[in-house]
């Protein structure tokens, strides 16, 4: 292996190279999913989602006169379940909010404060003021809200929202607080109000688009689904999973194949180069292949020396790579990739944090060593091949 | 006169004579077209005298249907002449709005809000209790003849009614339907029919108009059906309950400062 030094080293470091991007890619990937939904869950649908089939069917239409009916005894009837650890209402809904004259658009959310995850995340800042008493009409903001409008805590602010009776209705809001969320979807144009006020306001009366379910820990949600559309006893509501609640996660995952190109991609190019290497190593050592072939050793074990060199480079370079990616991780994972300052703004909408945590499981990390080697193996595998095919007599009389 | 100069003079008459007789029925035709142009003038500004009142107060009930089903509401519209009307809604779900229309804006109070709302641009797209009536349908200002430009179409029959076919279009751009089609009936000078057409020709709203009635000697139609030619499963019923006209109404009504009340 360290018969040419400087071809060991750059093979080695072809590899190394491979290794630590696809370890960075995988990672930076695997820090979005997990991001994406870690959000999901607490914003959006919990671990099993239930809205109203007819809303879910003409979602297109946003039909608010169809919420979850009698939602408080279904909350209620879900905590009693021994597969759930709680669930909460929430309705989301667009709002225009009047400011001199001009219509903004908003997010407005309708949640439970005291059960909400999303304000129970620790990530959640309440930079001023503070949660808003049940059924008053005290908002919390965003801080990105805040800043466009100029509001203050204690400012009122007048919104309009098209209701469930498909007419029209006015309410005049006081912020009640202003937060910092993680999640990018609400980093801006969101404000934060009672559910049932929502309901009211929406004339929805005391029912909620949704209801998040959050399992206990170890249960799995498609075996919960069946229990809880049990517990409800209603075909008029849509019981789901989360990762089956969410088109943007389930867009994501398929990116995941994606990456998976890109990987390839990447070990490919490494492959050229243990396959130039090992060929030049052939080459040069075409007369010591022909004097072990005089001396009776087999095909195979020609083939075997060859391999046994492309996979010792590709080990070590494949080690070094992933612990490079490792290191990175670490810091990275810890520290946070800022999102936003990168235009963030861009992934708004698809439910990722400001700042990502990559991170790569340790079973990705045995994956990418061994796919490293493999490929190494399969590009070593042809010029082993041929340098088995040798014949002593030609080999010796070459000069 | 001699021989010659007689024989010339015959010869100019009789070619002037054979002129007028080809000409005739091209004259008739073209008193016909300004005849049948006058009357759908006159038809319109017949149709507008109708609607004309010092003041006017109704009382009128709207059931909405979609693919969801039908949601009702009622409301009392005060007006008066010069174009100001204010909508309260008296009963259904969006009971104590009130629109104000005020020298062509419109102006939105809500109970629960503490200011009024000045509905502008995009916003008079929203349509009027989930109706297939728009905020910009009341935004309208000046007489039919001054904003659209009449003409004949012809003379049909609408449900047993003699009907004068015409066609509106906008003199600018400014109109919120950019061509109209009306059937007026041609007794009553009523629209039982209307149609009405965006810039680019299509046809976006179907208004069908009946129950005619006279009040204080003009007629109003007490039964219209809306229809949104662009959705499917949406229509409008709007009922006139009664109505009252020529009888004072208090300033304040027509104040947006005292939209509270």
């Amino acid at each position: 292996m360290w018969r040419n030094r400087s071809r060991t080293i750059i093979t080695a470091s072809a590899v190394l190279f491979s290794a630590l991007v696809v370890s960075l890619v995988v990672g930076f990937e695997e820090g979005f999913v997990n991001d994406m939904k870690a959000n999901i869950k607490s914003d959006l649908t919990g671990d099993i989602r239930i809205m109203n089939a007819t809303y879910v069917a003409n979602a297109r239409l946003a039909p608010l006169g169809y919420s979850v009916p009698d939602t408080s005894q279904a909350i209620e009837a879900l905590r009693a379940n021994p597969v759930v650890e709680d669930a909460t209402p929430r309705t989301e809904f667009g709002v225009a909010v009047y400011r001199s004259g001009d219509r903004i658009p908003c997010r407005a959310c309708g949640v439970d404060f005291a059960t909400s995850r999303t304000f129970s995340n620790p990530a959640t800042k309440l930079l001023s003021g503070s949660l808003p008493a049940p059924l008053s009409t005290g908002v919390v903001i965003t801080a990105g809200l805040a800043d466009e409008l100029k509001l203050s805590v204690g400012d009122k602010f007048t919104a309009i929202a098209r209701t469930a009776t498909n007419g029209s209705n006015g309410k005049t809001f006081r912020v009640a607080g202003i937060a910092l969320l993680p999640n990018t979807d609400y980093a801006n144009r969101a404000f934060f109000l009672d559910w049932r006020v929502a309901g009211d306001f929406l004339r929805m009366g005391d029912n909620a688009l949704s209801v998040q379910v959050f399992l206990k820990k170890g249960v799995d949600e498609d075996e919960a689904v069946p229990l809880i559309k049990k517990t409800l006893g209603s075909d008029a509501l849509d019981v789901r999973a989360w990762y089956n609640a969410n088109g943007v996660f389930a867009f994501f995952k398929m990116a995941g194949f994606m990456y998976a190109i890109i990987a390839s991609v990447f070990y490919a190019l490494a492959s050229t180069v243990i396959f130039n290497t090992t060929m030049m190593s052939v080459l040069e050592r075409k007369r010591e292949i022909g004097t072990l072939g005089a001396l009776g050793l087999a095909p195979r074990r020609i083939v075997a020396l060859f391999v046994a060199e492309s996979l010792e480079i590709s080990s070590l370079g494949s080690a070094a790579g992933l612990l490079l990616g490792f290191a990175i991780l670490g810091v990275a994972g810890r520290v946070g990739f800022d999102v936003s300052s990168m235009g963030g703004n861009s992934v708004s909408g698809m439910g990722f944090s400001q700042v990502i945590f990559p991170s790569l499981s340790p079973d990705k990390y045995l994956f990418i060593f061994l796919i490293g080697v493999a490929v190494s193996l399969v590009a070593g595998l042809l010029p082993a091949r041929m340098a088995a095919r040798i014949e002593p007599a030609e080999a010796l009389a070459d000069r | 006169m001699n021989d010659m100069q007689k024989r010339g003079a015959i010869k100019t008459v009789a070619a002037l004579f054979t002129c007028a007789i080809a000409l005739a029925p091209a004259r008739a035709q073209d008193s016909a077209a300004r005849d049948n142009a006058a009357r759908a003038e006159s038809a319109v500004r017949r149709m507008e005298e109708n609607q004309t009142f010092s003041t006017s107060v109704t009382k009128l009930k709207l059931d909405v249907a979609n693919s969801f089903g039908v949601t009702s509401n009622e409301f009392t519209t005060y007006s008066r002449k010069g174009g100001d009307v204010l909508v309260v809604i008296t009963a259904g779900p969006d009971r104590g709005q009130k629109v104000l229309r005020q020298k062509g804006n419109i102006y939105l109070y809500y109970p629960d809000a503490e200011e009024v709302i000045w509905l502008k641009g995009s916003a008079l797209k929203d349509s009027i209790m989930g109706s297939d009536f728009s905020y910009e349908d009341l935004t309208d200002e000046g007489t039919v003849t001054d904003r659209y430009a009449v003409a004949y179409v012809g003379d049909e029959t609408l449900d047993g009614s003699p009907c004068i076919r015409v066609t509106l279009t906008a003199r600018t751009r400014n109109e919120t339907y950019a061509k109209q089609e009306l059937w007026i009936d041609a007794r009553l000078f009523v629209a039982r029919k209307t149609i009405l057409y965006s810039a680019s020709g299509k046809a976006m709203r179907q208004l069908l108009s009946d129950d005619i009635r006279s009040v204080s000697g003009k007629n109003a139609a007490f039964a219209n059906v809306m229809k949104d030619l662009l959705k499917k499963n949406s229509e409008t019923k709007m009922t006139i309950v009664s109505m009252e006209v020529g009888n004072p109404i208090p300033a304040k009504y027509f104040n947006r400062e005292e939209l509270s009340w």
